[in-house]
């Protein structure tokens, strides 16, 4: 009995496999492994190798989540020095040795050459409270429970995260700790083809200038006047933004979730396209309705840039293949 | 010269945009020339709008030229100034019957063409600085010759 309900299993295995296997969305190896997982188990039922379950064989997730394991795993390769402080709503946080990018994307990645990719953002050695955040999502939400919506205006389905970068370059730090270490917020936006969009709040501070194009002057009344960042040389405006007192985190935020409104808006367009003389690739955000551009890298699928652009502007970006900046960081002639 | 708007083709091309942007579509990749086009309604009223305030952008140009105002002042300035006319023309490219009264002089569009180099070099010197948008020099040379050009443009007016 024993040999004849194996080789049902052999046969049933074969075709389930090489089914599993053509109708598979996976690459290489993946898919091999992944059709002949399902391919075992569902023979082994059918065999009567195992008891027939229906709860155990269901999987309890839907396509996106497996969409995002898969993203997860491919990322497990690389950017392997960052730290992931997932943050629970009791404000407890739990790191995991996880890289930080979601989305491995379509183009082949670049490295990331400067355009604000090298700061030294001091700006919090102490954890940011994200309790503060409404929109703050517990551990669990965010990696199991995950009820992935892609396609949908105006998502606020944003995971919120705590990333901890280690680096060496602190070599002035008065701190008695050798590495210098700056925890930052990220909080990620589903696009509306349902791709990431992780968006630093140090970026986003760093990219202060442009906050008065995403929040009205009331609510910006008293809290971060920008008159007095715009005069500033380059640097010294840096450190202007990056000062607390000057731009208070409750702005950042703000900020950050209005970004994140335009950027996955359901009439947001992406296209795929360039920020710097250097050719970062990317997408490009362009909503004709808000007049707003924006810019997230493949490298992780980073936040980058964003800001009002007018007609011309929009018009000259699409006539140029969609390279934001181009002359940005040219040699000298 | 004048330019007119063709106000039908351009509720055509609202409405093409809005109708593919409900199948998750747009114009840019299903027509990209009809996305210029669509675009180029509101560039040209931007560019009537510059164009009839040129000589607060030359007084501007000028002051930075002479090293009366500093490179991050004259930057902030000047793309102040496009950004309000960009909002004035929304007002008009939103109000169709503004926009079939309105016409755009044939020198706007040169003069909004100059306009335009000395606002992206500003975009980048305000987005990246010295260090990896583009130096100080750089950015001085790039608008004085920008500067010469917009003297005789508005000499030969």
């Amino acid at each position: 009995m024993k040999i004849l309900k194996s080789i049902v299993f052999l046969s049933i295995l074969t075709g389930i496999f090489f089914l599993i296997y053509r109708q598979s969305d996976q690459k290489g190896l993946r898919k091999l492994w992944i059709s002949f997982k399902i391919a075992v188990l569902v023979a082994a039922i059918v065999a009567g190798l195992i008891p027939a379950n229906t709860e155990a064989v269901e999987l309890d997730r839907n396509n996106h989540q497996v969409y995002q394991e898969r993203l997860l795993s491919e990322q497990l390769v690389q950017d392997n020095d960052q730290k992931v402080i997932l943050a629970k709503n009791s404000g407890e946080a739990d790191a995991l040795t996880v890289p930080v990018p979601i989305i491995k994307p379509d183009q082949s990645n670049k490295g990331f050459n400067g355009l604000f990719g090298t700061k030294n953002d001091n700006e919090s050695c102490s954890k940011d409270n994200p309790d503060d955040d409404p929109n703050n999502t517990p551990f669990s939400n965010s990696e199991i429970n995950s009820d992935f919506k892609g396609n949908k205006p105006e998502s606020k389905e944003y995971e919120h995260r705590m990333y901890e970068k280690t680096s060496n370059q602190d070599t002035d730090s008065e701190t008695d700790d050798e590495s210098e270490c700056s925890i930052d917020e990220v909080k990620i936006g589903v696009a509306n083809d349902g791709t990431f969009i992780n968006t630093e709040k140090s970026q986003v501070r760093d990219k202060g200038l442009h906050i008065p194009d995403f929040l009205d002057a009331e609510t910006l009344d008293g809290k971060f006047d920008v008159t007095e960042v715009k005069d500033l040389g380059y640097r010294d405006r840096l450190n202007y933004l990056r000062d607390k007192n000057n731009l208070p985190d409750e702005i950042v935020i703000k900020a950050r979730d209005e970004i994140l409104n335009f950027m996955t808006a359901g009439d947001t367009k992406l296209v795929p396209g360039f920020l710097g003389y250097s050719k970062i690739e990317g997408t490009v955000f362009i909503n004709l309705r808000l007049n707003k551009v924006g810019f997230r890298d493949n490298d992780g699928y980073r936040f980058r840039t964003a800001m009002t652009m007018n007609d011309s502007k929009i018009r000259k970006l699409a006539k140029t293949g969609f390279h934001l900046f181009p002359d940005s960081g040219k040699p000298e002639n | 010269m004048k330019i007119r708007f063709d106000i039908n083709r351009y509720k055509e091309l609202l409405e093409k945009e809005k109708s593919l942007g409900q199948q998750n579509k747009s114009l840019i990749f299903e027509n990209k020339e009809e996305f210029i086009e669509l675009l180029s309604y509101g560039a040209n009223v931007e560019s009537q709008i510059s164009y009839e305030r040129k000589h607060d952008y030359y007084s501007l140009i000028s002051q930075y030229i002479e090293k009366v105002i500093t490179a991050p002042k004259f930057q902030s300035e000047f793309l102040k100034m496009e950004k309000e006319d960009a909002k004035a023309a929304k007002i008009i490219t939103n109000d169709f019957k503004q926009l079939a009264s309105f016409s755009v002089d044939f020198k706007a569009v040169e003069f909004s063409s100059l306009i335009e180099e000395i606002s992206d070099v500003s975009m980048v010197a305000y987005e990246f600085g010295p260090e990896e948008g583009i130096s100080d020099q750089e950015f001085r040379k790039s608008i004085e010759k920008t500067f010469l050009q917009i003297q005789k443009f508005l000499n030969e007016e």
